[in-house]
């Protein structure tokens, strides 16, 4: 009697898991038909778009005349200083956030902030927003160290940092963490872990601003850099849920893609060259179908030394971009032009120019002391007391002596029509220059 | 401390019930009566949880690992229940099926995921009807060669998938993580070299030269 028993419970066995195959499958193909379909790119406005520019040199830039306002906005000294992220506030103030400690990728490292007011010209003093122990204890895991902020403005208002945060190994054990704010960077929400790889979630960085697209998602440049080196596109709702990712290239050679909308159809990519093939060129990839495929990766005739880079669209659609536009250093940092959708390009402005002086040239007394015209060309209060030279000295000693580095830049177009630029000085500091359009019109008319 | 969210706390006792299984590897614990096990694993899947230092010993594996997948769940939780229902055994053969579905999955995906090529298979997991639609096949297929774990497991992730139990919105990784694909690729490689080895045993001399 207990044969047939068990034959009815079998089966009764196997229609309930039949049942939750269903039921299960169902609920997903629910979940499918409602999730946001894809949006176009939005035509580039100023509440969203980031441009800038900047200028100085080891000789002789005069700022007033050219129309340039430089400043430290980092003051902390003999830390490592790195990776700064413009965003502009409510009230048209700027807020930029960066990442210190005591060396690259140590446990003390820290995400910190400072603002602008553009009508005292002053920067606040710097605060710190998130550290490893701010996140660790948010995110309810290891954290071993953070790095790379990136600010960007919510289709809601609400203000994003997106960085990231390692708990195993060196950057390519990047994963991705998002904080958010309701009144401008004052207060923060718990941060919250973007999941964005199958491998242990692991090799995601982020370093380009985000973009708003015309649905209200965010756009998030992103680049991989485990076993290969690619640049990626993420699509976050407003809870910092991913939507979509889009693969721009492939390979083991583009980093820290640079996202430049157009119109809502038409973008172009450009990335880090990483790869060993010369010539060094910045790598460029573009759509015209809104982000749905992109052409094959090419070299543009961008110099680049595998150096990140950052850009913008202005208002004419003309395409502007801050880059060290050299094959081998970072010793000067350009500002370029492209009228023709990123086909060629026209120097601007050459914003630091180190490239004449030869690492092997430098001694100690006269790199300290060019360290020290270099500071107060930036902050005419500077003096030797203040500490610069030491601190970079810090950062700029190798083997084959002391070298300049100006990297990482970030730029943005505020609301009323001023531009920023941001970037790394010397891995020691962060340094901000200000221009206005008026001088950009300038500069663009006198290339003509 | 934060207040965990409920994705931390899913992530969280996900990881607390796979390090429980963990004991199970070592002979001694399989030889325990089947209470004292149990009260065994219990044990260490509290202590996971008790805070070490300013995190749960479970979150400093889960920084590691990230949230382990239902699948690896699924297997782990099997494990634990056959324990405490008294039949662990060291030679249990392997649900080859599953395993062997987890391997070819694996190696579908991470490759390709980790940038050979410019397919991206995991984007396919942020809700493609077509990946949908496939793996409902493959449950249905599984139902009908009567392998009600796999249809289940399937079942399971995808339910998962759909009420957000982790952080992640991507569907592969409710099906995969690499913990169950190297384990799976292991077995399954396991598996085939003991066929071989059992067919050449029993080849005629001849078929030996």
């Amino acid at each position: 009697m207990a044969r047939p028993n068990n034959s009815c419970g079998r089966k009764l066995g196997q229609y309930v898991v039949l049942g939750a195959v269903l039921a299960a499958f169902g609920a997903g193909f629910r979940k499918i038909a409602r999730r946001t379909p894809a949006a176009a790119y939005q035509t580039p406005g100023l509440s969203t778009s980031q441009p800038s520019v900047a200028a100085a040199s080891i000789g002789s830039v005069d700022h007033a005349d050219i129309g340039l306002r430089s400043a430290f906005v980092s003051h902390r000294k003999l830390v490592h200083t790195h990776a700064a992220s413009l965003v502009e506030l409510g009230d048209s103030r700027v807020r930029v956030f960066w990442y210190a400690g005591t060396d690259e990728g140590t446990q003390d490292v820290t995400i910190q902030t400072a603002v602008f007011d553009p009508r005292a010209g002053r920067w606040s003093p710097e605060r710190m927003v998130a550290s490893r122990e701010t996140s660790q204890r948010d995110l309810f895991r290891y954290v071993k160290k953070v790095g790379n902020p990136v600010a960007a403005r919510a289709a809601d208002g609400s203000l994003w940092l997106l960085y990231v945060t390692v708990s195993v190994g060196g950057w390519a054990g990047s994963s991705i963490t998002a904080i958010t704010s309701r009144d401008d960077g004052e207060t923060w929400s718990q941060a919250r872990r973007i999941i964005t790889s199958p491998f242990f979630n692991q090799s995601t960085l982020v370093k380009s601003p985000p973009f708003t697209l015309a649905d209200g998602t965010l756009g998030v440049p992103v680049h991989h850099e485990f076993l290969g080196k690619f640049g990626e596109l993420l699509r976050l709702d407003g809870s910092a849920a991913v939507l979509d990712k889009v693969r721009l290239s492939s390979g083991r050679a583009g980093l820290q893609p640079v996202v430049l909308v157009e119109d809502a159809q038409h973008a172009l990519v450009l990335m880090r060259y990483a790869g060993k093939m010369r010539p060094n060129r910045v790598l460029g990839t573009a759509t015209a179908d809104g982000g749905r495929t992109w052409s094959p990766v090419t070299k543009t005739t961008l110099s680049n030394s595998n150096a990140a880079l950052t850009g913008l669209v202005l208002a004419d659609g003309r395409m502007l971009v801050a880059l060290n536009n050299s094959e081998e250093n970072r010793n000067a940092l350009t500002l370029v032009v492209s009228a023709d959708s990123g086909s060629t390009w026209k120097t601007v402005c050459t914003v630091e120019d180190q490239s004449f002086v030869k690492s092997p040239d430098l001694k100690d007394a006269p790199y300290s002391a060019a360290i020290e015209r270099l500071a107060r060309e930036t902050d005419q209060g500077a003096t030797a007391a203040d500490g610069y030279a030491e601190s970079v000295k810090r950062q700029m000693r190798s083997a084959n002596g002391y070298s300049f580095e100006f990297s990482y830049p970030s730029l943005l177009r505020t609301r009323e029509g001023g531009f920023h630029l941001v970037y790394t000085w010397n891995e020691a500091f962060i340094k901000h220059v200000q221009f206005s359009q008026a001088w950009l019109d300038q500069r663009l008319a006198e290339m003509k | 401390m934060t207040s965990p969210v409920s994705t931390d706390l899913t992530g969280l006792a996900g990881l607390a019930l796979a390090l429980a299984a963990l004991p199970l590897a070592i002979p001694a614990v399989r030889r325990l009566p089947p209470f004292r096990r149990a009260l065994l694993l219990a044990t260490v899947a509290a202590i996971v949880l008790v805070p070490f230092g300013p995190l749960p010993w479970a979150a400093y594996v889960r920084g590691v690992t990230g949230d382990l997948s239902i699948t690896t769940l699924v297997l782990c939780g099997g494990a634990i229940l056959r324990s405490i229902a008294g039949r662990p055994k060291a030679d249990e053969p392997p649900q080859l099926w599953g395993l062997t579905l987890i391997a070819v999955a694996a190696l579908a995906l991470y490759p390709m995921a980790l940038g050979v090529g410019r397919f991206d298979p995991y984007r396919l997991g942020y809700g493609s009807p077509w990946f949908v639609g496939g793996l409902l096949a493959v449950a249905l297929a599984a139902w009908q060669f009567r392998r009600p774990e796999i249809a289940g497991s399937l079942a399971l992730a995808t339910l998962a998938w759909t009420l957000d139990w982790y952080e992640s919105t991507n569907l592969w990784d409710y099906l995969l993580d690499p913990l169950v694909s190297f384990y799976a690729l292991g077995a399954v490689t396991r598996s085939g070299f003991g066929r071989l080895g059992r067919a050449g045993r029993r080849a005629p001399p001849a078929a030996r030269v």
